[in-house]
């Protein structure tokens, strides 16, 4: 005999998110709902929402904004420029918007590296042409400077996207640092992009390795867990005759700069101290560089002229131990057609700590690259784009429309990786989003300020020379931190600070202790 | 010197060449016939196994490719080839037909400045990242933005001043004789110049006409620029084949490419016989 | 006389008693007779007149707009280009002296430009000598010799990064001939050659197709006047035909430079202007500043110092054909 009561209390429980499905379904068979019906309600968050109209939702919330916007609305078109490749993410709903709101989605590809200069470009010719634009967090400063897009704050806390949340809040810090510029709303996420380590877990369970290992090294062959362990591995398992490559780590141009402050952040250093100095120029970042070429002997020969899309594919025909990649990277190892050497045989791992001058282990990982939502401020229709944002990122919707295949949405809630639909599951496995999960959380950002694009360039353009030899690990970072500081200087030093310090404000504690943050002042 | 036919030695390097020239050409021509599966083999497949037309018929029907478990392609070529066509074509019309006047004017008309040609040139020596930016602000505030009308007006814009100066050496070449026998049996000047002058360098406007035609149509920074959603051409929407699920689309890409090549090859072929002929700039007289 | 003819090579049926003589300037400007009289000029002046209609609206003004923007310190991070700053020649100063990126983009520009010239040119002669001679199938061959112009240079740039990858054809034919494949992109002297094998291969049909029709026009006379003379071939070459040529090679060498100062899109594809920078062309540069780091002001500087460049190549490229002109003259 159902207790109506105790059955809603449950279901507001569930839709408050203060309780996982599991727990849900299991509740609910307790208390006699049929096991047919809980799963009806439970199985998709949609359909749990909806049904038991949970009103508070950030999805609903956004779909009542999407109504009335849409309602008032003259044009009937919603835009979006969106990089290639990322559209498969937002089709699946097109159909929805258009019956019950009456509103197209038109959506404007671009190239990936394009969608930067679109954005500057329609600063300057201020068309109106789009209403959402989706570019890396790396654009957020440079286009609301020039007036391009909305500060998100106000809306975001009149609409509640739950970006902050708890439970189901966008996971700390890739909160902050992929959503925020100077402390304000400009963003909201939908691309959880962080960079993991991937394994063969296959070598690693091979006896016959795992004896040689165990006897030529003194411990047991598992995922690298320190840097150091990491170029063990690789040495170990480089195996050029027969094409298997230590690791696939790039060496690539605009790849090359994130594979050096991956190892900077690891070692507790951020890329500028309090005063805006460069800090890669210290023993730390030589360092860096000295590891880095130390391992270029066991990389892909083609490690110098990877794009992500022939890093992947290599990695996928079997020829690296090791390769650090995006969560699209796993997607791509786990399938079998893109993957038919590592379908199956992967094992992940956070990204390697480094060992602190003080012995303890510092963990830390890169968020970059991932993409967001901004709404043009030239757009006619700026509250149906925030809706449009808010909508397709709130912790429901974008739990749905992750795992769809030809997008680039990658897990970036907490609900998306410790709570997941089981679609999710099917495409990132539990253990992936688990390692997600205890990798995000010691992310550091990428240069997220004015000017980042310069800063990223003048970087990678000197750690690349340095990795090919061209130029000694000193000289290297001697030339980068001019151009840097001639980059600072044309921004404005004063602008540039006091957004830096905004975007290290938030960091995990072990990493803002490490690198000092902690006793910065403005 | 009466002509030879070709020693050994000069045979074997006239194969060597057309092997260099032609294989790119040949690699491209089998990545796109290549099943998605043979694009990243390692080491690098030659010829498919099983060669298929899929990488074309996604083109222009997106859904094609999903039989190889690809997907994410999400729209068609066609606007692109059309817009190509449509860009190209109109500029190099109006590129060369104002250019000719121009040409005939300058040589003609007035005394060559020594600075003419440079001035004239500088049109097609500036960086184009630079100056698409300007165009996008003089483009907005008259509304031509993401139009056919504009592509078409800047791609005049960088060939015309290519256009006049080329033909305009072919003018030089011809000795205004010929126009004045014509005008003092009556003819006006531009009837002189319409029946007399221009067919009398046929070969030479053939050849400004072809490359400015292959200008316009490999051109891609002003196109990706000025492109948003109602206008496309073909080096923009090959920029475009990349998908999440396999990456770089390189089958679909080279067939478009292949599909690229096919209206300048055919317009080269047809009038070769005028290319040679006609570029001699002047340098010999009789 | 201009004369028509269906298939490149020699003409049969010239006539040729007459003396060849360089035209004028032809390639450099201004026209050989004295001008008509009068009452013809106002309609012959009216040729000139839509294209310069044409450049002023289309041409004229945007680079009027830019060149106002490089003296200002424009990036619409600042506002509108209506409220920029005026900042006369800093720009040109931070350029000209402190950025040693562009200075260095410059220097390397010119350097692969001119050996890909130089290659172009090698090739382009040599092909177009060879095709002087009769053999079979000439027609078609012609058509393959210029198919690599007929390739999208976006095209041609990935095609040859799929060419010059580690398991890739190139390593592949190397291997079989017994060396050792080539880290394209490794280091910079690889790198730097792949881009300019990819752009000799890309634009050598171009010099080809010009110095062809050029060796096609050199009348016998003087050919068979030199080989009486007792001149062998190389000599006959050497100091007959290639002076005959000069303005050919001089259009053609003009036209590439004008190009391949611009050399962006085969490089991008190919190596993004690494090792480092060291395949980074002036224009790929310029893109940088304009596209990713919204330096629109900063940009249209460089983009001036560019063509001020270009202009003063390209008339010292032209001085050897005027001063043939002068000698001519006298």
């Amino acid at each position: 005999m159902q207790d109506k009561q105790a059955v809603n209390a449950v279901v507001e429980n569930y839709a408050a998110g203060k309780m996982s499905r599991r727990r849900f379904l299991y509740t609910m068979g307790l208390l006699g709902v049929s096991g047919a019906l809980a799963d009806l309600v439970g199985l998709s968050p949609l359909g749990a929402v909806n049904v038991w109209a949970a009103v508070n939702g950030a999805e609903a919330r956004a779909w009542a904004l999407a109504k009335a916007a849409a309602a008032k609305a003259t044009k009937k078109t919603l835009t979006l420029l969106i990089p290639t490749g990322s559209i498969g993410n937002m089709t699946p709903y097109a159909d929805k918007w258009k019956n019950e709101l009456g509103i197209t989605l038109e959506f404007i590809e671009e190239p990936d590296e394009v969608v930067h200069t679109k954005g500057m470009q329609e600063a300057v010719a201020k068309t109106g042409r789009y209403d959402v634009m989706m570019p890396t967090a790396m654009s957020y400063p440079d286009w609301l400077d020039s007036g391009l897009i909305y500060d998100l704050t106000d809306w975001v806390e009149t609409y509640q996207p739950d970006i902050f949340h708890d439970t189901w809040g966008v996971v700390f810090p890739a909160s902050h640092h992929a959503q925020l510029y100077n402390g304000r709303v400009v963003g909201l996420l939908c691309d959880g992009d962080q960079i993991t380590l991937l394994c063969r877990g296959d070598h690693i369970k091979d006896a016959a390795k795992a004896k040689a290992f165990e006897d030529k090294f003194g411990y047991k062959l598992d995922v690298p867990h320190t840097w150091k362990e990491y170029y063990t591995l690789a040495s170990f398992m480089h195996d050029p005759k027969n094409n298997f490559y230590g690791s696939l780590e790039y060496r690539s141009r605009y790849y090359a700069k994130w594979m050096f402050m991956q190892r900077l952040a690891s070692k507790g250093r951020l890329w500028f101290d309090q005063d805006m100095n460069p800090t890669f120029n210290s023993p730390e970042g030589l360092q860096v560089l000295e590891d880095m070429l130390a391992v270029n002997q066991f990389l892909h020969p083609d490690a110098f002229s990877f794009t992500w899309s022939s890093n992947y594919n290599a990695f996928g025909r079997g020829e690296g131990f090791m390769n650090i990649v995006w969560p699209s990277g796993f997607k791509y190892s786990k399938a079998p057609s893109t993957g038919p050497a590592t379908t199956g045989k992967i094992t992940a791992t956070v990204m390697p700590a480094d060992i602190l001058p003080d012995g303890s282990r510092l963990y830390a990982g890169m968020f970059c690259w991932g993409y967001g939502f901004a709404v043009s401020r030239y757009s006619a229709n700026p509250e149906l784009a925030y809706a449009y944002a808010q909508w397709m990122t709130s912790p429901t919707i974008s739990a749905d429309a992750i795992p769809y295949l030809g997008g680039y949405s990658d897990p970036y809630r907490i609900n998306h990786m410790l709570d997941p639909t089981e679609r999710l599951v099917e495409t990132y496995t539990k253990d992936y989003l688990k390692i997600l999960y205890n990798n995000i959380v010691n992310t550091v950002p990428d240069f997220c300020l004015p000017g980042g694009f310069e800063y990223q360039d003048a970087l990678d353009k000197e750690v690349h020379a340095c990795m090919t030899g061209e130029k000694k690990p000193k000289a290297a970072l001697d030339d980068a931190s001019k151009a840097f500081e001639r980059i600072t200087r044309r921004a404005g030093k004063d602008k540039v600070r006091k957004s830096w310090f905004a975007l290290t404000a938030n960091l995990a504690e072990p990493i803002k202790k490490a690198t000092g943050r902690a006793s910065w002042t403005l | 010197m009466p002509p030879r036919t070709l020693s050994l030695p000069l045979r074997t390097a006239l194969c060597c060449a057309l092997i260099l020239v032609l294989f790119p050409i040949f690699w491209l021509f089998m990545t796109a016939v290549k099943p998605p599966t043979d694009w990243n083999a390692s080491p690098a497949i030659w010829v498919p196994a099983e060669p298929t037309l899929v990488n074309f018929k996604t083109l222009f029907d997106p859904d094609a490719i999903r039989e190889y478990g690809v997907g994410g392609v999400s729209r068609s070529a066609g606007d692109a080839v059309f817009g190509s066509l449509l860009a190209s074509t109109v500029s190099t019309l109006i590129s060369v037909g104002t250019g000719i006047f121009s040409a005939i004017g300058l040589s003609r008309y007035s005394k060559g400045s020594r600075s003419a040609p440079l001035v004239i040139l500088s049109g097609r020596m500036f960086p184009p990242a630079a100056i698409a930016v300007p165009f996008v602000i003089i483009f907005s505030l008259v509304g031509l933005i993401d139009t056919y009308a504009g592509l078409i007006t800047v791609y005049v814009a960088v060939t015309l001043p290519f256009s006049t100066w080329m033909l305009k050496s072919f003018v030089d070449d011809l000795p205004r004789e010929i126009e004045e026998a014509a005008m003092l049996d009556g003819m006006s000047r531009l009837k002189a110049h319409l029946t007399v002058t221009i067919p009398l360098i046929k070969g030479g406007l053939f050849a400004t006409t072809m490359l400015v035609f292959i200008l316009n149509w490999s051109e891609f920074m002003f196109a990706l620029v000025l492109s948003y959603s109602n206008i496309n051409t073909i080096p923009v929407q090959l920029a475009k084949y990349v998908t999440a699920t396999a990456g770089t689309l390189y089958g679909v890409q080279a067939a478009l490419a292949v599909l690229a090549m096919l209206p300048l090859v055919l317009g080269g072929f047809f009038i070769q016989g005028h290319l040679a002929r006609g570029m001699t700039f002047g340098a010999v007289k009789q | 006389m201009v004369t028509e003819g269906a298939l490149p090579g020699r003409n049969e049926d010239r006539s040729g008693q007459v003396t060849p003589v360089v035209a004028e300037g032809a390639a450099y400007g201004g026209s050989r007779a004295s001008r008509p009289a009068g009452k013809s000029f106002p309609v012959g002046r009216a040729f000139t007149v839509p294209g310069q209609v044409v450049s002023v609206l289309v041409l004229v003004i945007p680079l009027a707009v830019a060149l106002y923007m490089s003296f200002t310190d424009w990036t619409p991070t600042r506002g509108g280009l209506a409220e920029a700053h005026f900042t006369g020649t800093e720009n040109y100063s931070e350029l000209l002296i402190w950025d040693t990126r562009f200075l260095e983009a410059v220097a390397r520009t010119l350097i692969i430009s001119a050996i890909c010239l130089a290659l172009e040119f090698a090739a382009g002669l040599g092909l177009a000598v060879l095709f002087m001679r009769r053999f079979r199938g000439k027609k078609i061959l012609f058509s393959a010799f210029l198919s690599p112009m007929m390739v999208l240079p976006v095209v041609v740039g990935y095609t040859f990064w799929m060419l010059f990858q580690a398991n890739g054809p190139v390593n592949q034919i190397l291997g079989f001939v017994g060396l050792s494949g080539v880290e394209w992109f490794k280091s910079s002297l690889p790198a730097v050659s792949a881009v300019i094998l990819t752009e000799v291969w890309h634009w050598t049909p171009l010099f080809f197709l010009i110095l062809l029709s050029g060796l096609n026009a050199v009348p016998e006379n003087p050919l068979r006047a030199a080989v009486i003379l007792g001149a062998s071939p190389g000599q006959l070459f050497v100091h007959v035909v290639l002076p005959m040529l000069r303005p050919v090679i001089m259009v053609a060498f003009v036209v590439r430079t004008m190009e391949i100062i611009k050399l962006f899109d085969e490089v991008f594809m190919l190596t993004r202007g690494g090792p480092g920078s060291s395949t980074e062309t002036v224009s790929l540069y310029i893109y940088k500043l304009a596209f990713n780091d919204f330096q629109l002001a900063y940009g249209a500087a460089a983009a001036f110092l560019v063509l001020v460049g270009s202009l003063f190549l390209v008339h010292l490229l032209l001085i050897p054909v005027k001063d043939h002109i002068m000698e001519e003259r006298r």
